[in-house]
C-alpha cells in the first residue's frame, strides 16, 4: 500500500475531512473522505492511494486517489518524494 | 456479472465486501441489498435570494467542492425531529448509515440506484453518478475503517415527500470486476517502484 502526503481540512460532516493533493504543478485536488481513513503518524498527514506508474527518471508518479476529486480527477502526477510505503508510515508512529 | 444475494452473503462472509451494520434480512432482494438513510443531510440554499454568486467552474483544476458547499448549504440534522420534508424541486446531499468497504483485490464494483417506490414520487438517490469503484473505503491499514455513501437527493415530484431517518433510501448492486486494476496489481514494477520511494525518502523527516 501507498501514501500521499496531503492537507487537511474540514468535511462536510464532522465524521468527515476534506483533503488536497498536490500535482506536478502545483495544483490541488481536493476531494472528502471519513477523517479516520487519514493517517496522521508524525503530524503530516497521508491519504492511502493506488500505485498506477512511477516515471523513474522524473522521479514521479502516476496515483490513483480513492475517488473522484471534486476537480473530476481520478489519477495524477505528484513528486514520488510525496510518497510513503506502508512500513514507513509505521515507523513514523 | 451482478451477484445474487448468496454470493452477495459469501463475498461479506470472506471479507471481500464489507457493510457494517449488516442490513436486516428484509433490506435484502435476488440482486441487491437496500441501504438506508442517515440523520444528517446537506440543504443547499437557493442563491437568488441568499445573494450568492451562483455560476460555478466545476473543470477548475483546484475546484473545492467542500469551500462551495460550506457557503451554499446548510446542516440539518433532522435526528431529535425524526423525519425531514424534501419540498417540489428541493436537492440535498445525505448519506447511508451503513457504511462500506470494497477492497480492490476482491473485484467487485457497486452502483447505488433508486428504488422504484420513490422513483414514481419523482424522487431520486443521485445525480448520475452511481459507481462505486473497486477499492472504495478500503487501506489495509485500518481494516476497520468503513466509508457511507453520499446521496444526491432531489425531488422533481409535485409533492413534498417525508424522508424518516432509517428508511429504505437506495440500493446497492455489486458486480464483478474482469482483471485486477492496475491500483491493486503486484508485479516487477512495485518492487522498481518501493525501491525509489524509499530512496527518495531516506533523507526526509515526515
Amino acid at each position: 500500500m501507498y501514501y500521499v502526503a496531503c492537507e487537511v481540512t474540514g468535511g462536510l460532516r464532522e465524521s468527515e475531512a476534506t483533503v488536497s493533493v498536490e500535482d506536478v504543478d502545483g495544483a490541488k485536488a481536493f476531494l472528502r473522505v471519513e477523517r479516520d481513513f487519514v493517517h496522521k503518524p508524525n503530524g503530516q498527514a497521508y491519504l492511502p492511494i493506488g500505485l498506477i506508474h512511477v516515471d523513474q527518471q522524473a522521479k514521479t508518479a502516476l496515483i490513483e486517489l480513492p475517488h473522484e476529486a471534486d476537480s473530476g480527477v481520478n489519477r495524477l502526477w505528484v513528486n514520488v518524494d510525496k510518497l510513503k510505503l506502508a512500513n514507513q508510515i509505521e515507523q513514523l508512529v | 456479472m451482478i451477484l445474487c444475494d448468496r454470493e452477495i452473503r459469501a463475498a461479506m462472509d470472506r471479507q471481500s465486501l464489507r457493510i457494517q451494520p449488516i442490513p436486516a434480512p428484509h433490506l435484502w432482494t435476488s440482486t441487491a441489498l437496500d441501504l438506508t438513510l442517515d440523520g444528517q443531510i446537506r440543504r443547499w440554499k437557493d442563491p437568488s435570494t441568499a445573494g450568492m454568486q451562483s455560476v460555478i467552474v466545476p473543470a477548475s483544476k483546484e475546484f473545492n467542492f467542500t469551500e462551495l458547499a460550506d457557503k451554499h448549504t446548510d446542516t440539518v440534522d433532522y435526528t431529535q425531529v425524526g423525519h425531514y420534508d424534501l419540498k417540489p424541486k428541493e436537492f440535498i446531499l445525505g448519506w447511508t448509515f451503513e457504511r462500506i468497504q470494497l477492497p480492490h483485490a476482491s473485484r467487485i464494483a457497486a452502483r447505488v440506484e433508486g428504488k422504484s417506490s420513490l422513483s414514481r414520487l419523482g424522487m431520486g438517490v443521485h445525480v448520475t453518478a452511481p459507481t462505486i469503484h473497486a477499492g472504495f473505503g478500503y487501506d489495509p491499514a485500518r481494516p476497520d475503517v468503513l466509508q457511507p455513501i453520499q446521496l444526491e437527493i432531489w425531488n422533481v415530484g409535485t409533492l413534498t415527500i417525508r424522508l424518516i431517518k432509517g428508511m429504505s433510501i437506495c440500493q446497492l448492486i455489486f458486480e464483478e470486476v474482469h482483471g485486477t486494476p492496475d491500483k491493486g496489481y503486484r508485479g516487477m514494477f512495485a518492487s522498481q517502484a518501493q525501491h525509489l520511494i524509499a530512496a527518495e525518502n531516506k533523507n526526509s523527516p515526515g
